[in-house]
């Protein structure tokens, strides 16, 4: 199945906390590089890393995935 | 260097696993047949690779019933008629290659034709139930 490209607001809510990619890997546990991808919206994380991420950040699903 | 295994890497590791997996299988297809047919070797000589091969095949399958990845899980009735065509294909394709079996050898002919088949159905049967008891 090709994967759909999805906007989201990841880079500008990890901006807002005040993290580097890096910093926001290390607390969700994966590497730089997913955090990277999935700010370009070329990796569409699964549904338990999206609420890690919506966690880490203080922000809602809607805020991050849906808004955009 | 710390090793982070997140989502995005195993789901990668699994895509790429499964390339090399069937680029090795194919390569030792090719080195058995290559080694049987173009250079003449007795079937001693690659014995050990095709036990590989056969491994590699059949786990492989295997696994991917048990764990519910994507291979279509047959009725008793189904894979009976499956066994049965097998089994007449085999017979037509190696009476026409060998020559009509002799009931003296059925050891080394109607047997193997029977019993091999019969035993791939049930292992593919065996899994495919496994499969269905641990995610139905």
């Amino acid at each position: 199945m090709k994967n759909i490209r999805i906007e989201n607001e990841l880079k500008l809510a990890r901006i807002a906390a005040g993290m580097t990619q890096q910093q926001l890997a290390d607390l969700a546990g994966v590497t730089r590089q997913t955090i990277g991808l999935i700010e370009s919206g070329d990796y569409n994380p699964t549904i338990r890393l999206c609420l890690k991420l919506a966690q880490i950040t203080g922000k809602t699903l809607d805020e991050l995935f849906w808004a955009a | 260097m710390k090793f982070i295994w997140d989502e995005r890497t195993e789901s990668l590791s699994g895509k790429i696993a499964t390339i090399f997996l069937g680029l090795t299988q194919v390569g030792i297809l090719g080195i058995i047949l290559y080694r049987r047919y173009y250079l003449g070797q007795p079937e001693e000589a690659y014995s050990d690779l095709r036990a590989v091969l056969a491994f590699s095949v059949f786990g492989y399958i295997a696994a991917r019933l048990y764990f519910g990845a994507l291979i279509p899980k047959f009725s008793l009735k189904s894979l009976a008629l499956i066994y049965a065509g097998f089994v007449l294909f085999l017979f037509v394709v190696l009476s026409l290659w060998f020559g009509l079996p002799t009931l003296d050898n059925w050891q080394n002919t109607i047997l193997p034709v029977v019993v091999g088949p019969a035993i791939l159905a049930g292992g593919f049967w065996l899994f495919s139930w496994l499969g269905r008891r641990r995610s139905p």
